[in-house]
């Protein structure tokens, strides 16, 4: 990797783009170059920069309906007049009936890791699992420039990595498991004495959830949605601090 | 058969409106042209809808999106691609930034740091605009950001590297007084 590249390679790299050979390659070009490391520092400045304060402008409140209003009629003029009138209170009768059956009988299996309280026995086991095999972690780093294109790299998705050692939730590194029918990625952190799994998949919510927690069998778990990711938190940690931690992740991944 | 691609496709776009809108506002400069734009990008959507078998809608939705604002832009404002008059474009910005000109309090808001990185990105081009909002706001990936704007994901990165040395020299001239009526 030549300096060109190497300098080609940051915006990649302070975007988690970057594969895990060239990240760990670059990585050691930065240190041992100053004007790189420099380049870096001034690159991730301006990305935090950019990411807290530009505007995401919210769209007007009509918005929605005045869109789905202009498309195309929903059915050609003239149609309804063939259909006997008595007959539509039945059709449409029928038709939700098929629906709540469709629901019922489909929509449980396909939002398995989606449902608010489903996952929450899968979240448990897989933490105390990690505990238990002594197999925490996959890839051992504090450095969510590393942690993050590692997990990227194998998942089809790009779980958002925190470093919130200042906050006292020292990252740890990160994790692949596998529960409820897909593969998710578990970050871990460690907080005074206590180990947090966080475990993040792709939701199919598309809305911000807040953050929600349960008491399991002495554990404390603590969810919330966010751009279109599921968070769940695990621990032993007392309900107020793993509150604090998944408060400290939605807000960072907002 | 109209009806149910009509309720499927409602349930397709709806949760990508947000930042649809987004995109067009960032793009337009302006929240009426913003509307007016995603209003015709969803009606091209709907045309098409036939033809999406994606898994990913939102990539999906801003593609027509930022179509359709690219066409807008060619009719509308043919020279906004090269545009980096930053007294002109101030009138267009985000209106939570803007306001009476007298009162200091605005005056003291407008000296912001979010109104300057709002500003700064206003003030670069769209082909660079777009990847930026796309990235840095909408959170989009390389490789969904290529295949919204139709282009290799090399493409994305080095418009990215652009946009942000663009951005950054924005800041720097809004930042250094003495600068500020320079020739960049």
């Amino acid at each position: 990797m030549t300096p060109e590249n190497a300098r080609g390679l940051l915006n990649a790299y302070v975007d988690g783009e970057l594969d895990a050979a060239s990240t760990m390659e670059l990585e050691s070009q930065i240190r041992e170059s100053p004007a790189l490391q420099q380049e870096f520092e001034r690159l991730s400045a301006l990305q935090g920069l950019v990411r807290n304060r530009a505007s995401r402008f919210d769209a007007p409140s009509h918005l929605a309906d005045r869109v789905f209003a202009a498309l195309p009629e929903a059915r050609p003029a003239g149609t309804l007049k063939t259909v006997p009138g008595w007959w539509r209170p039945l059709a449409i009768g029928a038709t939700m009936a098929a629906l709540a059956l469709l629901f019922w009988s489909v929509v449980p299996t396909l939002n398995r890791l989606d449902s608010d309280a489903g996952p929450r026995e899968e979240v448990l086991a897989a933490h105390v699992r990690s505990l238990m095999a002594d197999h925490l972690t996959d890839l051992t780093s504090a450095e969510r420039h590393t942690v993050k294109p590692w997990l990227s790299s194998r998942l089809d998705f790009a779980p958002p990595v925190e470093d919130l050692a200042s906050e006292g939730f020292a990252l740890v590194g990160g994790r692949l498991d596998y529960f409820g029918g897909r593969q998710v990625a578990a970050l871990v952190y460690r907080y005074r004495q206590h180990i947090i799994n966080v475990f993040v998949w792709p939701s199919t919510k598309n809305r911000e959830v807040s953050v929600q927690t349960w008491a399991l069998r002495g554990y404390n778990i603590a969810r919330f949605d966010s751009r279109g990711m599921s968070f769940w938190a695990v621990s032993d940690l007392n309900p107020g601090d793993l509150q604090k931690l998944a408060n400290l992740l939605q807000r960072a991944a907002q | 058969m109209l009806e149910s691609k009509r309720a499927r496709f409602e349930s397709s776009v709806s949760p990508h409106l947000a930042a649809a809108y987004n995109l067009a506002r960032w793009l337009t400069h302006n929240a009426h042209d913003a509307e007016d734009v995603v209003q015709e990008a969803m009606l091209r959507a709907f045309t098409f809808f036939d033809g999406f078998r994606g898994s990913d809608a939102r990539s999906w939705v801003l593609k027509i999106v930022r179509n359709t604002c690219s066409t807008w832009l060619d009719v509308n404002r043919p020279r906004d691609v090269v545009a980096t008059d930053i007294d002109q474009l101030s009138e267009t910005l985000p209106s939570t930034c803007s306001g009476s000109t007298d009162d200091p309090e605005t005056v003291a808001l407008r000296k912001t740091e979010a109104y300057q990185v709002d500003e700064a990105i206003a003030s670069i081009s769209a082909t660079f605009r777009e990847v930026i909002v796309l990235r840095e706001i909408e959170g989009l990936s390389y490789k969904e950001i290529a295949n919204v704007i139709d282009a290799p994901i090399g493409t994305v990165m080095s418009r990215l590297a652009r946009a942000r040395s663009e951005i950054r020299r924005a800041l720097v001239r809004a930042t250094d007084p003495g600068n500020r009526r320079g020739t960049g």
